[in-house]
């Protein structure tokens, strides 16, 4: 009776294993598809699947995470003004759906509210700016070091009109702080955020070239 | 027994066939692409290809729960029983609700100008940039459709209805003094400045059973919720100075603003006035606006302005135009208001509290007069989701008001109002076409003793994906102009009734709209004439009247917008035909009346130059001639000025001064110098004229605003 019971057990606790690994295998299968993700339509299957495993595993906030930041560079992505809106609503959905409160999550709650200004900046920069302001500043406050904060800071700076001290030229030194962070930055799990360097060395070189 | 349990033990590994779950998805109209199908509790599932449809194998066994989702439709949800090695299934995902609401509004009558709400029509800062408006939302109104360019006197005159038969609402209570108070021949501001408010809707008729006392228009002014920043707003202008501290906290914020006018040293000395100031206007006033947040997205707002202006100016003399009289006017205005709003799970309720308090000393001449008003008024409403498409929405308000009007020396009138008012009213969505709203409002006021029923209803009809009719129908009361009713208290309420039809087109930042109505006025008050007309304005009825008046008002109102077509460039036109006819207060015959044009238009253009860090703004407005009274012609109200035109230009730059966020802007009115004309007086024998003119003609006004917030 006591091997039964052993078996009993190692065949649970197999099935333990196999219910971590399915979440660690949707996870894997849908980074790799966010990798060569082109196109909206790609990037609604990889938000859906993200989507998906947030439901089934409610308390990782990776899943979230990943399905609401699909959906806003959807919204960038995106044309329509009205879609683009739509997408970013969709997007503010399921952050709002995280528990989890890290700098990874606040920073994402402003690339958001970016992709909102980008449907109406003169409309909004009053109530989006705000957002995105209070968003990176705890942030930073949490972690000063992720590169992330100063790639999207300089991003939207780089998209701000001059007159209202944006630019290029004023971006540049938030997108080389990024740059020097990105080299040391080492992410603390497999499923941790580490997209935005490439992005970062591309502005870095619009900026240069702007000059 | 062993081996039967090391077989139960193995079940799971040993179920490994598969079934395919295939299937198509769509809404009522088509296939949806991208829509999200998994079975509830797995990884495992798929998305929909571009004719809706989707394909995926799974390893599960006997019952399942299939979902589907996208965007914002609303959840599907099925239980399905896997026993074959394959399955189709067929998925309509229903239509997300929120957007139904949008879809679909009652448009007739209404402009609705909002910055939260989608597919209205204007937003806040489209108002507060229009040229010529001067940052006076009333202003900036008279460029939509269904509003006279009235230039003698402050008010909106919709659709051949008078300055006192549109009301303004501040956060659900009647604004008494929305201007700042008469003066003969020149149009006053309105009180309060644009920035306080979020959205405005502005209702050209059939408006909801929700207001009452206002035979013409609604003026719905929301404030805003709450400020976005701590932070120092600070302006200079011809005119005065100005400045708003705002703190903010998690949940709290106050801010208090004040402001000093003084048109003499620099406005009148740059622009040289067409009457004679011996006081230009000057006045303060100051404000605090408070804001608590509470739980479950409910807020509590209060607002306290006080301000107190004088003027002095060379008035014409009535009833001889070569004679001036010296008008002293000093005002006093207190205007306060708390205003809750409660979400509760089904149902949300708002309270509004507000005490106003005006106060005006008069001098004309050696006469010394002093007429004002207080009211207390307070008002509950509560909105019942009775269903996913339905709510009902009831409420009451009731206003205790005082007004007085006193010739210092020879006595004083006065009235006591209590007014009570009910109202209920549905709306219903039948489908995603149709949207309809049935109200009703009844209303006492005791200083007539007297009540009303005023029934009102709408709907609105999507005929297309972008395009929707929409009418309204509904009878309007009001009580007679206090100006009577000082004399005589047996008079009944004034009545009008709407008939709105309305089509609205709406795509890509272009909106069209077309409106057709025609309003009937009954027992309007009617003055005891005896074949004598006294053209005189600000005038003092005495003698007898009764509610035998008429009249009607009958138009189509176009305004086309367009955002898109223009890169940079926003711009929308608006034409009013208006038909009209009254036989009113002191008028003979049945006639159009003074503050009425038969042709208005207004084009309004706004270009931003992002590189030149410029925002240029120009508007056009045209009336046509409105009549006056010419006592030697036999027809009454037989004559009609000059065309009214136009063209203001407002020059907006952006920029920074250390680092604080500035606009430098410069306005130019009536660029082309017009002498426009808003009517004439005569002398009593009809032998002179002189012809009532704005105060100035060309003027200029520049000014700035600095935002200081942190960093």
């Amino acid at each position: 009776m006591k091997r039964v019971f052993i078996s009993f057990i190692l065949v649970l606790l197999s099935l333990v294993t196999q219910a971590q690994n399915t979440y660690e295998k949707a996870m894997q299968e849908a980074f790799s598809q966010m990798g060569k993700a082109q196109g909206i339509a790609d990037l609604q299957k990889i938000a859906n699947q993200f989507e998906m495993i947030g439901k089934n595993a409610p308390k990782e906030w990776h899943p979230n995470y990943y399905a609401a930041f699909v959906y806003a560079r959807m919204s960038y992505q995106e044309e329509n003004l009205d879609k683009k809106d739509i997408y970013v609503e969709k997007a503010l959905k399921i952050w709002e759906s995280i528990n989890e409160k890290n700098d990874e999550i606040y920073l994402l709650r402003a690339f958001i509210a970016q992709a909102s200004l980008a449907v109406d900046g003169q409309g909004r920069w009053q109530t989006q700016g705000s957002i995105f302001d209070e968003n990176i500043a705890k942030a930073m406050k949490i972690n000063p070091s992720n590169p992330r904060i100063y790639y999207v800071q300089g991003t939207r700076l780089y998209h701000t009109p001059k007159m209202f001290g944006g630019g290029a030229k004023a971006a540049m030194p938030l997108f080389e702080k990024a740059k020097t962070l990105f080299e040391s930055f080492t992410p603390t799990s497999t499923f941790a955020p580490k997209w935005g360097k490439n992005e970062t060395t591309k502005y870095l070189d619009l900026c240069k070239n702007s000059q | 027994m062993k081996y039967l349990l090391y077989f139960c033990l193995l079940l799971p590994y040993l179920s490994f066939s598969q079934t395919t779950i295939s299937g198509k998805i769509s809404d009522s109209k088509s296939p949806l692409a991208g829509a999200n199908i998994f079975i509830k509790g797995t990884f495992e599932g798929t998305t929909s290809d571009e004719n809706g449809i989707f394909k995926f194998t799974t390893t599960q066994k006997d019952t399942i729960i299939l979902s589907a989702s996208f965007m914002d439709y609303q959840e599907w949800e099925k239980k399905i029983i896997l026993g074959r090695d394959s399955i189709w299934v067929e998925i309509l995902l229903l239509e997300p609700l929120k957007e139904d609401i949008e879809a679909i509004a009652i448009t007739a009558g209404s402009f609705e100008v909002s910055d939260t709400k989608k597919g209205t029509v204007l937003n806040s800062r489209d108002i507060v940039t229009v040229a010529g408006s001067q940052a006076d939302i009333f202003l900036a109104l008279q460029t939509l459709p269904g509003a006279t360019r009235v230039g003698d006197q402050e008010g909106l005159f919709i659709r051949g209805g008078s300055a006192s038969e549109a009301k303004a609402v501040f956060d659900g209570a009647i604004l008494q003094n929305p201007f700042f108070s008469s003066v003969p021949s020149i149009a006053q501001r309105s009180r309060f400045a644009p920035n306080l408010f979020k959205g405005t809707s502005f209702s050209t008729g059939g408006y909801s059973a929700k207001y009452g006392q206002a035979l013409s228009s609604i003026i719905e002014l929301n404030t805003t919720d709450f400020p976005d920043k701590t932070q120092l707003n600070a302006g200079i202008n011809l005119a005065g100075i100005n400045a708003e501290a705002t703190k903010k906290w998690e949940n709290t914020s106050l801010a208090v603003s004040g402001n000093y006018t003084n048109t003499a040293p620099l406005l009148f000395a740059l622009n040289k006035p067409n009457f004679t100031w011996q006081t230009p206007p000057q006045g303060a006033s100051s404000a605090i606006t408070f804001r608590q947040k509470l739980p479950n997205k409910s807020i509590l707002k209060a607002y306290i302005n006080y301000d107190q202006t004088k003027l002095g100016v060379q008035t014409i003399d009535p009833f001889n135009p070569s004679i001036r009289n010296t008008f002293n006017l000093n005002n006093k205005n207190l205007y306060s208001n708390l205003y809750l709003k409660r979400n509760f799970n089904k149902w949300t309720m708002e309270r509004s509290v507000s005490y106003s308090r005006n106060a005006d000393a008069i001098f004309i001449d050696n006469m010394q007069i002093r007429r004002g008003d207080s009211r207390y008024q307070t008002r509950f409403l509560a909105n019942f989701d009775i269903h996913k498409k339905a709510n009902i929405v009831m409420g009451t308000e009731l206003h205790r008001s005082v007004f007085y009007s006193e010739l210092v020396g020879t006595g004083k009138y006065e009235i006591r109002d209590t007014y009570w008012a009910n109202f209920a009213e549905s709306e219903i969505r039948w489908n995603k076409l149709w949207i309809t709203r049935i109200g009703i409002r009844g209303e006492y006021s005791s200083v007539i003793g007297r009540w009303n029923v005023a029934p009102r209803a709408s709907f609105a009809y999507k005929t297309g994906e972008n395009s929707q009719i929409s009418g309204a129908f509904g009878m309007f009361y009001q009580n007679p102009h206090n100006n009577y009713l000082f004399i005589n208290k047996n008079l009944d309420f004034e009545k009008a009734l709407h008939y709105i039809l309305n089509y609205q087109y709406q795509k890509n930042d272009r909106t069209f709209r077309i409106e057709a109505y025609q309003k009937d006025y009954k027992s309007l008050v009617r003055e005891q004439t005896n074949g004598i007309f006294e053209a005189i304005p600000n005038r003092f009825p005495t003698g007898l009247t009764d509610n035998s008046g008429f009249g009607y008002a009958r138009g189509i109102d176009v305004f086309w917008r367009d955002k898109k077509s223009i890169k940079n460039a926003d711009f929308w036109v608006s034409y009013s035909f208006l038909d009209t006819k009254r036989l009113h207060m002191n008028y003979l015959n049945s006639a159009t009346p003074t503050f009425a044009s038969k042709h208005n238009f207004s084009a309004v253009y706004k270009h931003f130059l992002p590189d030149a860090r410029l925002s240029l703004n120009a508007a056009y407005n045209y009336a046509s001639g409105r009549t006056y009274y010419n006592p030697n012609n036999e027809i009454f109200m037989g004559d009609k000025t000059p065309d009214f035109h136009n063209v203001s230009i407002t020059i907006a730059y952006l920029t920074h001064i250390r680092r604080n966020f500035t606009i430098l802007y410069l306005a130019l009115d009536n660029v082309l110098n017009r002498e426009n004309i808003f009517g004439y007086m005569y002398s009593q024998d009809g032998s002179q004229r002189v012809a009532t003119q704005p105060n100035q003609f060309r003027s200029v006004f520049v000014g700035m605003m600095i935002n200081f917030s942190k960093k």
